[in-house]
């Protein structure tokens, strides 16, 4: 029992009274109280708002080389400017725009890999949970299958097929990913189908596709939420070792993966090169974790205030 | 009621193994503070049952769960009060003694068996274990032959084969019954049962039932037994307390309870069970719902739903003090003289809408 | 019905017999108790009645019509007419639905919600059981327990069924508020002329409300008789059993009454005991227990025991 969950009273029935509504805004107010979660969703919105408007925000073109301007340090170092607040590159680029529009990347191929993933993994959970039997040992025997795949082979592979870039990498990420979610999915559906108000619509004769719709995904999603928000993090992380090894998006575009391994070579001189995308990359990671966990906690059905028992 | 002399504090019979007194505890919760116990009072002596029945959020485990410490604190806060056990009071007495007093002296058996024993050791060792905890002068062999005994004393067939086995190859009987043993193994003074047979099947509920009557005659402990089961209270109780809302509303000696109940909430209980022997006639129920701890109604938290309140506004305005009317007998009721009986007059002055079935309306 | 049969398959050519070879009936305004402990199978019979389940064999007759082989697109409109109540109110309401959805749904499946008057159906449904229309808004976490129970036989009571079958509807319960469910049970029944097939354990609450009862054990109908026959001349020693081990409200009883405590638990349903399936608890078994298996001779709906050594005996007499 956690200090947010409002004490079941007596051996575990519900509490005693609930003609009111303050469920939804107990939760409101439990998520503003949790340090964790605001400060994860603060870092969050700022990255996105970074990304979104990194024209304006990012003060010059994050390609632009200035040879005359070339390795630069932070402007709180011997020879750093407020003109180049992180410094600048061998190439002369300037460091924070570089960081601002890699943002961008990341957040894209974060959101878009999760989107494939759960298209594909929801998908695959929904009908191996509700049809169980055969399509369910298929389906799953399958994920196994994939799980035994190495990614980055794989990752190689379409690279050396396809060609790297961000799309590549977007697809490769999201096909590989699925498998965490048809599993957290089909867990799921195998026990709400159990409930007794699926017995109930089936037992006015409500068809499988209207039963999956109505009482099914609705009670699921909470779950693919959080899950989908942790893999986000993840996907931001996969995608800068991609780069990292030179495998994902190609310079001179900026992600922070490749941003880390290009500054790599010179750590013991411009050690901000790979140590700023390198925070950037941590923090924002570290945000959307926070937000995930607590997410968990408050979409959690069993530990949320009034939903008790269900 | 003035013309009784005798002013006893809690009601009791005067010779408490354990005493509650004005207990009050209160649960944190993100919504605001909940007081699932308000001012709580009462006494078991030596060899009694006292039954405590409550539905529901009434805080009748609440306040047995804070006499051995068990409260999740936080959330919960004891914010006044006292149980006195052997000149102690245990909710000021340290952790360490109160450890040495929860399976020693003092001894509970809860609703679910299943949880209350660890699934990956074998039955006999954790009795034993419990056993040499209170006794270390036991070796183990000797604690090993006082499990087995306790096994064979509480119905368990094979006692020594059994000693072997793990929970889950126990029965919900069964393993309630290891309970019972677990409970008794160190001669409590005091045994608190809570629920101990809502989990279990009828049939089996009568097989636990009389080992534990056999439990209290082989200790001569004070046991509290809370249920919400009325049936199981006219049964094993020798007196009984009745709360509502987080606090006491009646207590009485279980024959003058049930024949002659002295507070509405008690007889619209008695008058909500079907009964199984006589005749049958529609039931009448409590209308209303449940109160809302976190807003609980002011004055007497039963008006709502009373049938003898008839719109008096006392009720809604005054708490009623919880106080002895008549020899043995307590109750919270402004009017508890109009009430001569489970039928009696009560009953012609109901409120419309009783038995109509309807009711819910918050 | 006739002979309905339920098997689980375990795995391993194992199977629970949950329901073996049980035969009830039930007519319109009628009230059917099925009465049992943990494990006798008295969920799955009422869960079968409504293809909730496949029978294993046996037959399933409804208004006449056989419906045990009944196909899902054959048996659509037969779902009509026989609805259920669960026990849990909190797991039977989907948390995610307000009440006006969850109240309309079955009228949305079956196309016959604008027919039946759209919003106005629901909230006379919501009055029907004691609640109002302000209520649809809101969504079940919102309510007490007796209050999740109303929806939920609002819900059942949305096709104008003929039968109701109620899986322990008041069990879940505050004793204050089962008697308020009990009550707007009774009164629906005579409203809407409802078949009830009332499963419970608590024998109190059977008696209250049932015209006949069935008394189950490990999947096997021992006992079934009008109420007074099963309460008063009760005759198959299991029923005996159950009935004196119930602890009853009036403390001048308790040691007055007859007290039979059983031995064991209940066997294995997967294993069940050859003969008699009661007879490794029973007092009165022997030899022929073991291999002759006893049934019920007399006719569907009179009072009948399957037991060789039944007779009968009033354990509710008072001394």
């Amino acid at each position: 029992m956690t200090i947010d969950t409002p004490p079941t009273l007596e051996d575990g029935q519900a509490p005693p009274a609930t003609v009111s509504r303050t469920g939804s805004r107990s939760k409101m107010r439990q998520f503003r109280r949790n340090f964790g979660a605001m400060f994860g969703l603060t870092v969050i919105v700022v990255v996105c708002l970074m990304a979104l408007f990194a024209p304006w925000v990012a003060p010059y073109d994050p390609t632009a080389q200035v040879l005359l301007n070339r390795n630069r340090p932070p402007f709180w170092m011997d020879g750093g400017t407020f003109d180049h607040v992180l410094g600048t590159d061998q190439l002369g680029r300037d460091l924070f725009s570089r960081i601002v529009y890699g943002a961008r990347i990341s957040l894209f191929v974060g959101i878009a890999t999760v989107l494939i993933q759960t298209s594909i993994g929801v998908t695959v959970g929904l009908i191996a949970g509700y049809r169980r039997g055969w399509v369910d040992t298929l389906f799953m025997r399958i994920a196994d299958v994939w799980l035994a795949i190495p990614f980055l082979v794989l990752a190689i592979a379409v690279a050396v097929i396809l060609g790297p870039g961000v799309m590549n990498t977007v697809l490769v990420l999201g096909l590989v990913g699925w498998v965490t979610y048809a599993r957290v999915v089909r867990a799921e559906v195998l026990t709400v189908r159990e409930r007794d108000y699926v017995l109930a619509a089936r037992s006015i004769g409500t068809p499988a596709l209207r039963i999956v719709r109505q009482h099914i995904v609705p009670n699921v999603m909470a779950s693919v939420l959080v899950v989908g928000t942790l893999q986000i993090s993840r996907m931001i992380i996969a995608e800068a070792s991609l780069s990292f090894l030179g495998l994902g998006v190609q310079p001179p575009n900026p992600a922070w993966g490749s941003m880390i391994s290009e500054g790599r070579d010179r750590l013991g001189q411009q050690w901000w090169l790979a140590t700023m995308p390198g925070l950037a990359l941590m923090l924002t990671t570290l945000g959307i974790n926070l937000l995930g966990d607590s997410m968990r906690d408050i979409l959690d059905p069993k530990l949320g205030p009034k939903e008790g028992g269900a | 009621m003035s013309h009784f002399v005798q002013d006893s504090a809690a009601p009791g019979r005067g010779d408490a193994a354990l005493s509650i007194e004005d207990l009050t505890v209160e649960f944190r919760t993100p919504e605001g503070t909940l007081r699932a116990v308000d001012g709580v009072s009462y006494e078991v002596g030596r060899g009694e049952v006292l039954g405590v029945v409550g539905e529901s959020g009434s805080g009748k485990s609440v306040t047995a769960m804070s006499v051995l410490g068990l409260l999740p604190m936080p959330p919960a806060r004891v914010r006044s009060g006292r149980i006195m056990f052997e000149g102690e009071d245990l909710l000021r007495v340290g952790r360490r003694r109160l450890r040495e007093i929860r399976g020693g002296r003092i001894a509970m058996v809860f609703q679910d068996p299943m949880t209350a024993l660890n699934p990956v050791f074998r039955v006999g060792d954790q009795l034993g274990e419990a056993i040499r905890k209170h006794n270390p002068d036991f070796s183990r062999s000797d604690a090993r032959r006082r499990a087995i005994d306790l096994l064979e004393m509480v119905g368990i067939p094979f006692p020594a084969q059994r000693y072997r086995q793990y929970p889950h190859q126990y029965s919900g009987g069964m393993r309630q019954r290891v309970m019972i043993a677990m409970a008794i193994a160190n001669k409590p003074s005091v045994l608190i049962a809570d629920e101990p047979t809502t989990a279990l099947d009828v049939t089996i509920q009568a097989q636990v039932l009389d080992v534990l009557k056999l439990a209290k005659e082989e200790t001569g402990a004070a046991t509290i037994l809370i249920s919400h089961d009325l049936g199981l209270i006219a049964e094993m109780a020798d007196r009984v307390a009745v709360m509502y809302a987080g606090r006491l509303v009646e207590s009485a000696a279980v024959r003058d309870l049930f024949a002659q109940p002295r507070h509405p909430y008690t007889q619209g209980l008695i008058k909500s069970v079907p009964s199984l022997s006589a005749e049958i006639q529609a039931l009448t129920p409590i209308e209303g719902q449940p109160p809302d701890l976190m807003h609980p109604p002011s004055g007497c938290r039963f008006h709502p739903r009373c049938a003898l309140r008839q719109g008096r506004s006392v009720c809604a305005t005054d708490q009623p003090p919880f106080e002895q009317i008549a020899t043995g007998r307590w109750s919270a009721c402004h009017f508890h003289e109009e009430m001569t009986g489970v039928d009696g007059g009560v009953r012609e002055r109901e409120v419309d809408n009783a038995g109509s079935g309807g009711g819910g309306v918050t | 019905m006739e002979g309905l049969t339920k098997h689980f398959p375990m795995g391993h050519g194992e199977f629970v017999h949950a329901v073996d070879d049980v035969s009830l009936s039930v007519s319109a305004g009628e009230t059917l108790g099925l009465v049992g402990e943990t494990g006798s199978g008295k969920s799955t019979v009422g869960r079968t009645i409504l293809r909730l389940y496949e029978p294993t064999a046996g037959k399933i007759f409804f208004l006449g019509q056989e419906i045990s082989q009944l196909k899902d697109r054959a048996l659509f409109p037969i779902r009509r007419q026989m609805q259920m109540v669960f026990q849990d109110p909190y797991a039977s309401l989907n948390p995610r639905m307000t009440v006006r959805e969850i109240i309309a749904e079955p009228l949305e499946v079956h196309g016959l919600f604008h027919e039946e008057g759209g919003g106005r159906r629901v909230d006379e449904l919501l009055e029907i059981v004691g609640l109002n229309s302000e209520h649809a808004k809101r969504y079940p976490h919102e309510f007490s327990g007796g209050q999740r129970q109303r929806v939920g036989i609002a819900r059942a009571l949305a096709l104008r069924p003929r039968l109701l079958v109620l899986d322990e509807p008041v069990s879940a319960l505050d004793v204050s508020i089962q008697a308020q469910i009990v009550n707007l049970l009774e009164q629906l029944q005579d409203e809407f002329n409802l078949a009830y097939l009332f499963i419970a354990h608590d024998l109190a609450v059977i008696r209250h409300i049932c015209d006949r009862v069935a008394v189950m054990y490990l999947g096997q109908i021992v006992e079934t008789g009008t109420r007074d026959e099963v309460y008063r001349e009760t005759a198959h020693p299991y029923t005996q059993a159950l009935l004196s081990a119930v602890p009853i409200p009036e403390p001048e009883l308790r040691d007055e009454r007859a007290r039979i405590v059983l031995q064991g638990d209940l066997p294995s349903p997967i294993h069940p005991p050859s003969g008699c399936r009661f007879r490794t608890r029973c007092w009165k078994a022997d030899e022929r227990c073991a291999v002759e298996e006893p049934r019920i001779v007399t006719p569907l709906g009179t009072h009948g025991a399957a037991c060789h050594y039944a007779e009968s005996r009033d354990m509710l007499a008072r001394p």
